[in-house]
């Protein structure tokens, strides 16, 4: 797992990293859908990332939001 | 709206009164008929009970409680103005501040309403310092007061759990400079183009998108907190107090955060009383001032954000009050100062 998008679940958004292995539904893994808010704005702020709620959000499990924001860091918002 | 660097009259806060109705609501109680569990409202909201008003109680009823309470607080019962801050009023028409006024015995005075939704105090706030700076009023009583549960769609889980009734007010009088309790400037500022983002259509209940609102609410209050402080002369680490307006506990840790406010610094009410919208301030800071958490001297941060969409925040240093009143809403006190 992206360790930067990791850091930021376990420590900006206080989920419990026992539960971040891929096959895991968001749900479960305790992003409901304000901890997507969340993690959109933290993205922008900090990573000059932009990638909107309801696409966050149409990724179902903590594997599938992975590949959706390594390739939006990947794609230049690094700073 | 970022304040002028004119010389304005100090203007103080010289009284603080809150007004509760009777009803406490559990999450149980919403949580059943939501089909949601206890710990689901609290994990999202931050809120285990809120205050509601039963069917009888009005708006002018918390407005006139709250308003009598600040009265007493400030030592001195007459104001040379009344403004509500609402967005409940009791009817489209007349406002809701002639009604209170009457009933607080200030009948002849200025009176009306401010509506900014869960902004309406600090609105009011500025209104009231402009009243007292240009010497059209010496003292002024400032009421937020609000019943939300009244718009508030019972079988809406976004909505449902979210929000308490109650009023609180301020009395604010012309000072004098470096005086406890001056106001710092008001920072004020609205974005009509996401008005639909929280809206009470005429004979509905309120509609919220959910996220689209924390979105706003944590941007916003954040910029108008540092614009506030700055405007005060102060920095975000003098802040001794920062009290946003009490919408939901995890906009205010992201706010916090952002400010590097640490937690121990953070007022707030939301667990018990709910998004009490206009009137959540300064009820957060009759409660910390009962809890021995805010002191006179202390460097104090105002911020909210609401319908409109609008937001504001202002600073000031908190006033040697002689006591914090508070009053019931019930219809003996209505009668008792009508």
């Amino acid at each position: 797992m992206n360790e930067r998008l990791k850091s930021l679940l376990v420590d900006d958004l206080e989920l419990n990293p026992d539960g971040l292995h891929a096959e895991a539904r968001v749900e479960d893994a305790g992003m409901d859908s304000l901890a997507v808010v969340e993690l959109s704005l933290i993205l922008s702020e900090r990573h000059g990332v932009q990638i909107s709620e309801d696409l966050l959000a149409s990724a179902t499990t903590v594997g599938a939001l992975n590949r959706l924001v390594e390739e939006h860091l990947e794609a230049g918002g690094q700073r | 709206m970022t304040p002028g660097r004119h010389e304005a009259s100090p203007v103080v806060l010289a009284g603080l009164g809150t007004a509760l109705p009777e009803l406490t609501v559990f999450n149980q109680d919403i949580g059943e008929r939501l089909g949601v569990s206890r710990d689901w409202i609290v994990q999202r909201t931050g809120i285990r009970s809120r205050i509601r008003c039963g069917p009888g109680t009005t708006t002018a009823d918390l407005a006139v409680g709250a308003g009598a309470a600040a009265l007493e607080s400030s030592g001195e019962r007459s104001v040379d103005a009344v403004v509500v801050a609402t967005a409940t009023p009791d009817h489209l028409m007349p406002a809701t501040a002639p009604v209170v006024a009457a009933r607080l015995g200030l009948a002849g005075v200025a009176a009306f309403d401010v509506a900014a939704a869960c902004t309406g105090l600090l609105y009011a706030l500025q209104v009231a310092q402009g009243f007292i700076c240009t010497g059209a009023a010496r003292r002024v009583l400032v009421i937020a007061a609000d019943r939300l549960s009244h718009v508030t769609d019972p079988d809406d889980p976004a909505t449902a759990p979210l929000f308490g009734d109650g009023a609180a007010a301020f009395v604010v009088r012309r000072g004098q400079a470096g005086e406890p309790g001056v106001l710092g400037p008001v920072v004020l500022g609205s974005d009509g183009r996401h008005a639909d983002a929280l809206v009470v259509p005429h004979g509905q209940f309120m509609q919220m998108r959910g996220r689209e609102v924390f979105q706003h609410a944590v941007t916003r209050l954040v910029e108008a907190s540092t614009q506030a402080a700055a405007a005060a002369g102060w920095s975000l680490k003098d802040v001794e107090r920062f009290v946003p307006h009490q919408a939901n506990a995890r906009i205010t840790a992201a706010v916090a955060q952002r400010l590097g406010v640490d937690r121990h610094r953070v007022l707030e009410s939301i667990e018990h009383l709910g998004n009490t919208s206009g009137a959540s301030i300064a009820l957060t800071l009759a409660h910390a001032v009962a809890h021995g958490r805010l002191r006179a001297g202390q460097r104090v941060l105002l911020a909210a954000f609401g319908a409109g969409l609008t937001w504001g925040a202002t600073a000031l240093s908190w006033s040697p009050l002689h006591g914090v009143a508070k009053r019931p809403c019930a219809p003996a006190l209505m009668e008792e100062t009508r």
